[in-house]
């Protein structure tokens, strides 16, 4: 079943943030999209009909006139989310008043160890925000990024997300070339997610573990809604320079060139959604997964395989590529 | 009864049927293509009998099974809130 455009879309209003020493899917390079447009993309994107748009960065906070675009999306009425580094939330209650769906914040794991990778400080300053958004009752998401460093920090991070109220702590996937989570020790992190998750604690890994159904997690997933990897199945991303790329671990200008991404000044998402090669590719699963009988639910993480081999070949972290 | 789309919502025609887009909820609902026929019927101008006299004609079906057929489709339409009764 193939949708005739997504309905669930990135757009990258800027990579411009204070940089963390985590290898990020969209490095500061200063790029932004203009006031101009990001309005008239949002336009373009509901005639297309997608209904729900997470705004990303770098960190869109710090976009000049984030209150006003969301504002404006609300009232076409797309569903409006939004991932921060809790760089600055001085926008707080203006975002509140646009109508915000949601808002997702940055733990990486315990103070120290946060402010190794994200700076000085920035721990404090991402539990105010959470305070500031929940207070403000905004439906607040904590991400982590889960890395060979910080695996073992898993159950003290989660000790710390569960003293606020927010709805979801997502455990990310770290895409690296080499640094990443090899099958053992993502077996090991899914099924001590799925401890926490037992004991009460609102934990989610996010649909990237494709191999979700592998794990002992699999008793928590619901089967009529996982879909493994979305990209360019029901989701894309627009990045400040236009390209349309299949999830946000292609959102960095050279990686975007490297996969020949198309511009949306140059065409219709319809068409690019429908005729792209490398998305028609995407959306097949990687090459090791053709054989595997799990291909049409999981297909394995496109991102991970392409930042370690350039092409579509295996994912690094399922407990099959073993074999 | 008459069945009638909820004014709010989106419904956006695919080929396998149609996503309906709940706003308020923030939630898809896939159709496939008899769904999408039946949903397209909930104008508000048509009660169920003529929805399920209209659809049996079109795909030359049983009007006993097509009735059935869209008395479910409209149960489920209704408790997911997407329809409303005139
Ligand atoms: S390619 Fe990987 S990171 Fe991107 S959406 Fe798919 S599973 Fe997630
Ligand atoms: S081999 Fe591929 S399709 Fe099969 S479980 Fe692993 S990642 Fe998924």
């Amino acid at each position: 079943m193939m949708f005739s455009s997504p309905t669930y879309v990135y757009l990258q209003v800027s990579r411009k943030c204070a940089a963390c020493a985590l290898e990020c899917y969209a490095p500061p390079d200063g790029a932004s999209l203009s006031q101009k447009e990001a309005f008239s993309l949002v336009d373009l994107l509901w005639e297309a009909k997608v209904f729900t748009v997470l705004i990303d960065g770098g960190e869109p906070l710090l976009w000049e006139g984030i209150a006003e675009l969301v504002e404006y999306m609300r009232r076409k009425p797309m569903v409006v989310g939004l991932v921060s580094g809790a760089e600055d939330i001085s926008q707080a209650e203006a975002l509140r008043n646009a109508n915000l769906n949601m808002i997702q914040f940055p733990i990486e794991g315990p103070e120290e160890y946060h402010d190794s990778i994200r700076g000085e400080g920035s721990f404090q300053r991402t539990l105010e925000a959470m305070k500031t958004f929940c207070d403000l009752d905004i439906d607040t998401h904590v991400g982590t990024v889960v890395t060979p460093q910080n695996l073992s920090y898993l159950e003290a991070t989660s000790d710390i997300v569960s003293q606020f109220s927010v709805n979801a702590h997502r455990i990310l996937r770290y895409i690296h070339p080499t640094d990443y989570l090899g099958p053992d020790q993502c077996m090991d992190l899914l099924s001590r997610v799925y401890d926490l998750k037992k004991k009460g604690r609102n934990i989610i890994p996010n649909n990237c573990y494709t191999f979700l159904h592998l794990t002992p997690y699999k008793e928590r997933i619901n089967k009529n809604a996982f879909q493994g990897c979305v990209g360019g199945k029901t989701s894309a991303m627009i990045t400040c320079d236009g390209y349309v790329v299949p999830c946000p671990h292609f959102a960095s200008k050279p990686l975007a060139e490297s996969i020949d991404a198309p511009v949306i000044w140059d065409s219709d998402l319809k068409t690019i959604w429908k005729e792209w090669d490398f998305l028609n590719a995407f959306r097949k699963g990687l090459e090791g997964c053709q054989s595997c009988s799990y291909c049409s639910l999981c297909g394995g993480c496109r991102a991970a395989a392409y930042r370690i081999t350039q092409s579509l070949d295996l994912d690094p972290g399922c407990p099959l590529s073993k074999k | 009864m008459i069945p009638k789309q909820r004014e709010d919502v989106i419904c956006r025609e695919e080929d396998f049927g149609a996503i309906i887009f709940d706003p308020g909820a923030g939630r898809m609902h896939k159709l496939n293509k008899d769904g999408f026929l039946i949903w397209s019927m909930c104008d508000g101008t048509m009660d169920v009998s003529t929805i399920a006299e209209t659809l049996s004609q079109k795909e030359g079906e049983e009007l006993e099974d097509v009735r059935e057929q869209v008395d479910a489709f409209l149960k489920d339409m209704d408790e997911r809130k997407l329809i409303g009764w005139l």
